[in-house]
């Protein structure tokens, strides 16, 4: 796993140094793409242990989907133009924005990093 | 109107800054050795250190610079605090628990101690410091603009200068005679306000603006504001939605403020339940942006208040013309709370760096450091206000800037350095120049396009300085970390490399 979170970091960081100077369409859907993915990298390289729990592997996998969702999601819903207000009064991306990259992941972390905490060799 | 009219506002502020300075002095006489200035004696609990890690990464940033940047960014803003949901695990998986062995092993107070620690470097050891005086200063800069414009709007004064000169002073009184003792303690009971406060103030905005569905309604109906207001890439590009995702979440792993509690903590085992508190509380907070940032526009929309002349006004003029005075004086006691639980924090950062890290980077040791650190405290005090003054900008924005220096320039050096051997001192330190050099340099080409010799901006629209500062750091560490080979193993110190190793 920790080799995976090195690659990705070699690779996604240039890519983002690229995307901002080159812009463009391309330039931003790369940039939203591999953003999310470098903390979720960082994440793994410093869990992997010898002997930790591989739960810890499906948390990193269930975060990066979470996380590569809900920016896909208001990247393409916001480029639907003036779009039409939903729960609460709020445009359907900004109920994404809030939801899928804030709350699933306040819910998703914390518990699981304390139920990991012995297994991943973190005591 | 002024906090005049309503004076629970001057006696909560009152009050408030009284408790500081009893709790300064109590802490003062605890302070016995630079152990206990600098890491409270390793002496302190989890919710101590939850709830301070807490109000020390918020700050004025949060609760003046949030709605203020809400106010004329819409919703976008919030991409700066989403984050927050995995950033507390990810600080206690990448650092928490090294840091605090190191920490407990050696004689480690500072970050730039765990660099020289981790790379047994003089030359990078200075760097880091210099990092950390660079960002300390930028960031303390921001408490006392936000202090500043906090007594400016309470007690509607016209002289930005004098109020933040005020702030300045108590803020340096408190530090100077409790350290990181008071730091700790204050923190705590900072903490606690600012968690009622959040809730309170989030509740009587939305009251006041006429419940949810009339707040957000008035918005999106208003010609000034409408729908993009509340869209996520409504009013800004998506380098700048998404490049504060990328350095709020990623960054965090360069914040001494934060790194610093870890220090602190008297049981390792006792972070098992440090992102929860962390995580939560800082959720808890944010409500003052969301509330704030939606209310006052909304409030603007409706009618019931002019358009706000400087954004950063947001959260005082609220407090004076719509809050209930109760809630008002706890308010402005609680953002009072905000900024110096950072500020404080910083100048003990702040003058640690430069009386123990930048002298061992040159060879020699000061000897009276507890004396030295409380007169540093007041040359980075000034460099503080006076950056402040003279940036001139909102302070979410002065707030990107300098927590994008620090992550920047330390993140990578410390997320991957301490979760991989084979990092070597050369990368280590060409990643902490990258950061800042790269970071500075693309500011000062964003904000001063027409200056003779400096460029225009180089980026792509939206993209900011401090995103491609954070990458390009990555991507120097890596590159020559992937082509010493196994070279940065030999350098590690058997100590350091267990903790890495695990």
């Amino acid at each position: 796993m920790d080799r995976i979170a090195r690659i990705v970091l070699g690779v996604g960081s240039p890519l983002i140094v690229l995307a901002c100077f080159v812009g463009g369409e391309a330039s931003r859907l790369v940039f939203v793409v591999v953003t999310p993915l470098i903390p979720v990298a960082l994440i793994a390289l410093g869990a992997s242990r010898r002997g930790g729990s591989r739960w810890i592997g499906w948390v990193l996998l269930a975060l990066a989907l979470t996380l590569e969702a809900g920016s896909l999601g208001i990247l393409f819903l916001g480029r639907s133009g003036a779009e039409a207000l939903s729960v609460g009064g709020l445009p359907a991306s900004t109920l994404v924005m809030l939801l899928v990259l804030g709350v699933v992941p306040l819910l998703l972390i914390p518990v699981c990093y304390a139920a990991l905490f012995g297994a991943s060799n973190e005591s | 109107m002024t906090a005049f009219d309503k004076p629970l506002i001057v006696y909560g502020a009152l009050a408030y800054l009284l408790a500081m300075l009893v709790i300064g002095v109590w802490s003062f006489r605890r302070t016995r050795t630079d152990r206990d200035f600098f890491i409270a004696g390793q002496s302190i609990g989890i919710w101590v250190i939850g709830l301070g890690t807490m109000s020390a990464a918020f700050s004025g940033f949060v609760f003046l610079g949030g709605p203020g940047l809400t106010y004329r960014l819409g919703v976008a803003s919030l991409f700066i605090v989403l984050p927050l949901g995995y950033t507390g695990g990810m600080l206690c998986w990448v650092l928490g628990r090294r840091l605090r062995e190191l920490a407990a092993e050696r004689e480690i107070f500072t970050v730039p101690d765990a660099i020289h620690a981790r790379y047994g470097s003089r030359w990078v050891t200075g760097l880091a410091a210099l990092a950390v005086l660079f960002g300390t200063t930028a960031y303390l800069g921001l408490q006392v603009q936000a202090l500043g414009i906090l007594l400016q709007a309470v007690f509607g004064t016209q002289s930005l200068a004098l109020t933040m000169l005020i702030g300045l002073g108590v803020l340096v009184a408190y530090s100077v005679v409790g350290g990181m003792v008071a730091g700790a303690y204050t923190d705590l009971l900072q903490g606690v306000m600012m968690l009622v406060a959040a809730v309170a103030i989030f509740v009587q905005a939305v009251t006041v603006a006429g419940g949810w569905g009339a707040m957000v309604g008035s918005i999106a109906g208003s010609a000034e504001f409408g729908t993009s207001f509340l869209e996520p890439l409504g009013r800004v590009p998506v380098f700048t939605a998404f490049g504060f995702f990328f350095v709020f979440g990623v960054g965090v792993l360069g914040q001494p403020q934060m790194l610093h509690k870890f220090y602190m903590l008297d049981d390792p085992a006792k972070l098992k339940w440090m992102p929860l508190v962390l995580s939560a509380s800082q959720a808890i907070c944010v409500l003052v942006w969301l509330g704030l940032g939606l209310a006052v526009p909304s409030l603007v929309a409706q009618g019931r208040l002019a358009a706000l002349a400087r954004p950063d006004e947001a959260a005082p003029v609220f407090l004076v013309q719509f809050a209930e005075p109760a809630l008002a004086g706890f308010a402005v006691a609680a953002i009072l709370a905000a900024i110096m639980s950072t500020a404080d924090s910083f100048i003990n950062i702040g003058s640690a760096a430069l009386v123990r890290d930048l002298p061992r980077s040159f060879g020699f040791r000061v000897a009276d450091q507890l004396r030295w650190g409380r007169v540093a405290v007041l040359a980075i005090a000034a460099a503080s206000a006076l950056f402040a003054y003279y940036y001139g900008d909102l302070i979410a924005l002065l707030g990107t800037f300098a927590f994008g220096t620090f992550a920047a320039a330390l993140a990578p050096a410390l997320a991957v350095g301490f979760n991989w051997t084979r990092v070597t001192p050369l990368a280590a330190g060409a990643s902490i120049l990258t950061g800042l050099v790269v970071n500075v340099g693309l500011e000062i080409a964003a904000r001063q396009p027409a200056v003779g010799w400096v460029p225009g901006p180089l980026l792509a629209e939206g993209a900011l300085p401090s995103a491609v500062s954070l990458a390009a750091s990555f991507s120097v560490l890596i590159l020559i970390t992937a082509v010493s080979g196994r070279r940065g193993e030999q350098a590690v110190a058997d100590d350091v490399r267990r903790l890495i190793e695990g």
